[in-house]
């Protein structure tokens, strides 16, 4: 069956599209493939974050410390930055109107999410080598 | 609109926005599934901000620990844990979606009410058991 086409306008073709949203396919697989990581990842972490955030700070870096523990912090941030990343970009797609202002939000996004993933595995990263 | 390009992007339609919808179950379990998503998305920043803190020295960390054992942190972090079991068990529901099951009106309002109670039922589990 063809999805219904847009009287109002033509599709655009794929190069004139925002280059980030090139490749819906890969796109929605992505975020199938993080979102069931993201599914044991997450329920493990909201109950060991809950115990382990009102931590005195000694405690808390020898939680994280813990080789199990250090690989699935990793696991979950890496999933959870992508993740959350593949989910803002729907939403500005669906809201922000001007191929432009998609740019250069889009733009923002991966930097703000990137950052994040930096802070967030570089400081356990930091914990673990001490 | 000077070219043809331009037009076509500004008059596509966007998805409708949220006013011209009569709210109903599935659409409002929807809507908030993209909420919780922005909120969880917000506090990935905060989560980052708190490992920067533990992994960077005393004083930092004291912030930190000051900010997520007060009241307000306590509330936000009750409100991370709603709209990050909300997320999962809705999220849940959609990978089944995906897989062609469930699709029928009647099992889309039963598996919505099973993902509230199951949200409700994790949240009080995390929190006071």
């Amino acid at each position: 069956m063809k999805p219904p086409t847009n009287p109002q306008a033509p599709p655009p073709r794929p190069t004139e599209a925002a280059s980030h949203t090139v490749g819906g396919a890969r796109h929605w697989w992505w975020q199938r493939v993080s979102a069931i990581a993201l599914v044991p990842l997450t329920v493990w972490f909201v109950f060991a974050m809950l115990n382990h955030i009102g931590d005195a700070q000694q405690n808390a870096v020898a939680w994280v410390a813990q080789p199990g523990v250090a690989f699935a912090l990793c696991a979950y941030l890496a999933a959870l930055f992508f993740h959350s990343y593949l989910g803002m970009q729907v939403i500005m797609e669906d809201y922000v109107s001007s191929a432009k202002n998609l740019r250069i939000t889009l733009w923002a996004m991966k930097a703000v999410h990137a950052l994040g993933a930096l802070v967030a595995l570089g400081s356990v990263l930091r914990i673990v080598m001490q | 609109m000077s070219s043809t390009k331009q037009r076509a992007h500004s008059e596509r339609p966007l998805s409708p926005h949220l006013q011209v919808y009569k709210p109903q179950w599935t659409s409002v379990l929807s809507i908030l599934h993209r909420a919780s998503g922005v909120i969880i998305a917000l506090s990935a920043l905060l989560l980052a901000g708190w490992l920067g803190a533990l992994a960077g020295g005393a004083p930092g960390y004291q912030i930190a620990h000051g900010f997520f054992t007060s009241w307000f942190g306590q509330l936000l972090l009750f409100l991370w844990t709603l709209c990050t079991f909300y997320h999962l068990c809705n999220g849940i529901r959609h990978l089944i979606w995906d897989a062609g099951v469930g699709l029928e009106l009647s099992t889309a309002y039963l598996s919505g009410k099973i993902v509230l109670g199951a949200t409700l039922g994790l949240t009080i589990l995390a929190w006071w058991v």
